[in-house]
């Protein structure tokens, strides 16, 4: 199959920024779903939204989810630190 | 009539729904898709080669017809540039058609921005055959949207001979017809509100509506709770104290909140404040409008300004959802928000301001959002979790329906439902949407434009009411009416109907006690009269229309235009052979039938007669509402037909009559402000406008119970001050459009500029276009000059041919010049509202008031858009001379009578009598 688009090494799509920002709020000591919101600057009104849209990143298995709270995996952990080091 | 305690208005409504759909489907305009004329293909040059080839083909090409054989053309072109699709049609005008070019046009004017809907044979059989299958029909047709059409003269009327739709539809292969009928789906999703609200608890949350239809009493409103926390929050919106008490009473309502705003008041920005206070609250809020440019408005004030501070609308959750089928309706600062069915642009505009809204408070954001590569696609799930927050939904009332989370909401779901532009909407216009919400703020001014009102579609809401012969009797009464009474004997009217002998009969007993004189004699042809007003049976048309028929000699017709022409008026659900038709007959078109002059008539009375009365002025429109009692069925003619004489019953059978026909008046033309606000009854004195107290009646449990939260905008921001002085004496009585701020300008902004007449009294004046057009270039001009920042100029007018004559007028002189520091818009004086301008021109067109033109609602619209100076083009002095007419008369007649002028007349006057006034006290400044 021919790649439509050729990545630029070190660009990240809108997505990996969101993912990576969403992972560094959530940070290696984790949080209750509802807080993410809050620790990514966001209004708390927006708490629950946000709390749904952490969905994609646990079904890709980049968080997990346990009760209400939600904590990095190893390959979350790992997706962090090699592409925004210096976020925990 | 009063409403039935159990049903209340729903029955009305109801019948009124269905029978326009009925209307609808009844007959509708299809069209066969033809070919277009095609010019010969130039021959490809093959250079020697092929040339058996080459010269059969030229052969071919020469003498196609005689092989029967021809190019194959495609009937749809598409135009690269737009995207659009023309196709040309062939509509059956010489017989299924012939005399309803008029009803052609107006099918096709009524289906433009909405779909037409392609066929194959077969559906075009069932369309015909059974409308209601047709509807079920799944998959459905594929339909495309009208944007416009192209028209022909032929024979001095006008047929539509091309479409010109919004995109290559994808199964125009398959296509052979392709129907126009006007939109369906509002009329199904008023209808499916009706009845979620019949099947509403009478205490859950769609209770006020309830109370609205009729169907439960107001006993079961509940009571207003206070709503702490409100005024601290809008003080800081630095609302004036009206303003300020509005909002206060939106937010404290449980029900309706009835908001007033005239011109300029700030009606958007008191509809955002409530808003924003809503969404504070954790609110979900519609907001709807009947106009586009209404809510864009809404939209672009909703959201903060770049750089406003504390304004985030991701904090505060105010980023609307904007709903329209396509954007290009939108004005520009809406559009970043729009949603349609088909693309997403909202998903991009959240993604900006997350983007925005996380570099700002998050260091580590900006480093990853510094890395961004736009170009990569994926689903950023941030965007859209935050996307998924459709706190504040905007659109148009039906429009926003179509908008998924809105059309799966379940009724009550929202919070709130904001409307602006209320006057504008009828009853179940707002019913289709007001079910979906539980609280219902509603913002408008009666004294601007109210719903359009389609007389002919209206008159179809009486079908049930009126017999097809009963509904003959007063359209024969209303032609008389309306025919020129020195040639009303002269009247030649073939009726065409089941029964002659009856409906003759019951014709003349209602030309008699109607009180019509100097009528042509009525007859059946059976009993042998052969001239007036002939009714003969569907199979005697032929024989009937040969004697009718003037064979020579002179005629005077009431209808100049069609001399020796024989109008021919059929029986609702009778169908004729049009073949035998005579070359200049037509056919009494719904729109001149009974029905439809009761609504036309009733409709400019119910919105003239209250300012007439408060203006101590006669209004010529006015006095013609004594007619509206040809049209309405009269006691003779409806004991005539029950084949009784006349008795209390037949009485007491019009008296229901006549109070049926005004609710359904109020269901259709009456704007829910006036429902909720109170119908102004004690101002009608004529049937069957002043049975509008049925209605009003049972209302009025509910007026009281919204009566504290009914407010009104008194101050104005938008005009000078001296823009703002006759419209606040003349259609607010000095009782609202203060001015609100000091006015900063010099001199009186208003000129009165005579053209003459160019002795035609059409709807366009060409004198006009051309004086406008050259003032417009000098300011151009002028503005250049001075550096100004471009200008906007709004040319208004009452008619559409002359908005097309101003068009092609300013078209030509930009293409001569560019006209750079101006913004031009043309628009009628029907689409002007929600509008503003820094200069407002207006092309009066006629030196007469017409019917039309005698609408004060129309009038304080066209002349409260202007911001700084307003510019009248027209025959001023014919009007003022008539107005000084009409004074002179009174001081002769002495005290205690009432001017009869044109509402045009009394407007310029005034405007004069202020120039003047200003030109005493300022004799320099004076232009």
């Amino acid at each position: 199959m021919i790649p439509l688009y050729e990545r630029t090494p070190g660009k990240l799509s809108r997505e990996e920024v969101e993912t990576l920002c969403i992972l560094a709020a959530v940070g290696p000591t984790g949080c209750p779903g509802g807080q993410v919101a809050t620790r990514l600057g966001l209004s708390p009104t927006l708490a629950a939204a946000v709390d749904r849209g952490l969905e994609p990143l646990v079904s890709t298995g980049l968080l997990v989810r346990s009760d209400q709270r939600v904590d990095l995996s190893d390959a979350g952990r790992e997706l962090l630190r090699s592409e925004a080091p210096g976020a925990n | 009539m009063e409403s039935n305690p159990q049903q209340g208005f729903v029955p009305s409504i109801r019948a009124s729904l269905d029978a326009k759909l009925e209307r609808l489907l009844r007959r509708p305009v299809i069209a066969r898709v033809a070919l277009p004329a095609s010019k010969p293909a130039p021959a490809p040059a093959l250079d020697g080669l092929f040339d058996l080839f080459h010269e059969l083909d030229d052969t071919l090409r020469a003498s196609a017809p005689a092989f029967g054989v021809g190019r194959r053309r495609d009937p749809w072109r598409v135009d690269p540039e737009d995207g659009t699709c023309r196709v040309r049609i062939d509509i059956d005008y010489d017989d299924l058609w012939r005399g309803c070019e008029r009803e052609v046009m107006e099918a096709a004017s009524g289906t433009i921005e909405n779909c037409v809907t392609l066929l194959t044979d077969v559906q075009r059989l069932l369309l015909e055959r059974s409308p209601r299958e047709f509807l079920a029909l799944n998959p459905a047709p594929e339909v495309v949207e009208l944007v416009d059409f192209e028209r022909e003269l032929v024979g001095g009327s006008e047929r539509v001979v091309e479409l010109i739709l919004v995109e290559a539809p994808r199964g125009r292969a398959h296509a052979r017809h392709i129907a126009i009928v006007p939109n369906l789906i509002p009329l199904e999703r008023q209808l499916a509100a009706l009845d979620v609200i019949e099947l509403a608890p009478e205490t859950g949350a769609l209770a006020p509506l309830r109370v609205l239809t009729g169907l439960s009493d107001a006993s079961c409103l509940r009571v207003p709770s206070p709503s702490p926390g409100v005024e601290s929050a809008v003080v800081a919106d630095r609302l004036d104290e009206f303003q300020l008490e509005c909002v206060r009473k939106a937010r404290a309502t449980p029900h309706f909140a009835n908001i007033q705003g005239p011109p300029g008041s700030g009606k958007t920005t008191v509809i955002t404040t409530i808003i924003r206070r809503a969404l504070a609250a954790g609110e979900r809020v519609l907001v709807v409008s009947p106009t586009h440019v209404a809510v864009d408005n809404v939209v672009e004030k909703l959201t903060p300004r770049p750089g406003a501070r504390g304004d985030d609308d991701l904090e505060r959750r105010t980023l609307p959802v904007r709903y329209a089928a396509r954007p290009k309706k939108l004005l520009e600062s809406a559009e970043v928000y729009w949603v349609g069915p088909k693309k997403e642009r909202r998903a991009a505009t959240i993604s900006r301001r997350l983007q925005r809204r996380l570099c700002a408070v998050n260091p580590l954001a900006k480093r990853l959002y510094a890395r961004l590569d736009k170009d990569i696609a994926g689903s950023a799930p941030l965007s859209r979790a935050v996307a998924d927050v459709q706190s504040v939904i905007c659109g148009t009332p039906i429009g926003i329906l179509s908008y998924n989370p809105v059309k799966t909401a379940a009724p009550g779901e929202f919070d709130l439902l904001v409307v602006d532009e209320v006057s504008k909407m009828t009853l179940p216009e707002f019913l289709a949407v007001a079910v979906k919400a539980k609280r219902w703020v509603l913002v408008g001014d009666p004294q601007q434009l109210p719903p359009y009102n389609s007389a002919e579609e209206n008159g179809a809401t009486l079908d049930d009411l009126l017999s097809p012969e009963l509904e003959l009797v007063c359209s024969v009464g209303a032609i008389l009416e309306r025919a020129n009474p020195a040639v009303r004997r002269d009247l030649r009217l073939l009726v065409v109907c089941t029964a002659p002998e009856r409906v003759a009969a019951a014709a003349l007993a209602h030309i008699v006690e109607v009180g019509l004189t100097g009528t042509p004699r009525v007859g059946a042809f059976a009993d042998g009269v052969r001239s007036g007003i002939v009714l003969c049976a569907p199979d005697e048309v032929g024989e009937a229309r040969g004697f009718v028929s003037p064979v020579h000699g002179r005629d005077r017709t009431h209808n100049p235009d069609q001399p020796g022409s024989v109008r021919i008026l059929v029986q609702r659900g009778v169908s004729i052979p049009r073949p035998c038709f005579g070359s200049g007959d037509r056919l009494v078109e719904p729109r001149l039938r009974a029905p439809a002059l009761i609504f036309e008539n009733a409709f400019s009375v119910y919105h003239a007669q209250p300012w007439a009365i408060r203006a101590e002025q006669k209004l010529p429109v006015v006095a013609f509402r004594h007619g509206l009692a040809k049209y309405l069925p009269s006691t003779a003619a409806i004991a005539s037909l029950a084949g009784d004489g006349l008795s209390q019953d037949s009485a007491a059978v019009r008296a229901a009559l006549v109070d049926a026909i005004a609710e359904r008046f109020a269901v259709n033309v009456v704007s829910v402000y006036d429902w909720i606000a109170g119908i102004p009854v004690e101002q009608l004195d004529v049937a069957p406008l002043r049975n509008l107290e049925g209605i009003a009646r049972p209302l009025a449990d509910l007026r009281a119970a919204v009566e504290p939260f009914v407010g009104t905008l008194r101050k104005q921001y938008r005009m000078d001050a001296s823009l703002s002085l006759v419209p606040r004496e003349l259609f607010y009585f000095g009782e609202a459009l203060e001015d609100g701020l000091k006015s900063r300008l010099a001199g009186c902004r208003v000129r009165l500029l005579q053209v003459e007449a160019d002795g035609l009294d059409g709807e366009f004046n060409r004198a006009e276009a051309k004086a406008i057009c050259e003032l417009l270039t000098r300011l151009n001009s002028l503005a250049a000059g001075n550096d100004e920042p471009t200008q906007r100029i709004l040319v208004i007018t009452p008619y559409r041919a002359q908005e097309r004559e101003l068009r092609g007028a300013i078209a030509a002189v930009r293409a001569r010049e560019a006209l750079v520091h101006i913004d031009v818009e043309v628009c009628t004086l029907d689409r002007c509202q929600g509008r503003e301008a820094e200069f407002v021109f207006i092309s009066l067109v006629r030196n007469r008031a017409t019917p039309f033109m005698d609408a004060p609602k129309r009038w304080n619209v066209a002349l409260t858009r202007a911001m700084q100076g307003l510019f009248i083009f027209g025959d001023i002095d014919a009007f003022l001379r008539e107005a000084a007419g009409a004074r002179g008369f009174v001081a002769r007649q002495g005290r205690g009578q009432r001017p009869k002028m044109s509402l045009l007349a009394r407007i310029l006057e005034s405007y004069d009598r202020q120039i003047a006034g200003y030109a005493i006290q300022h004799p320099r400044r004076a232009g």
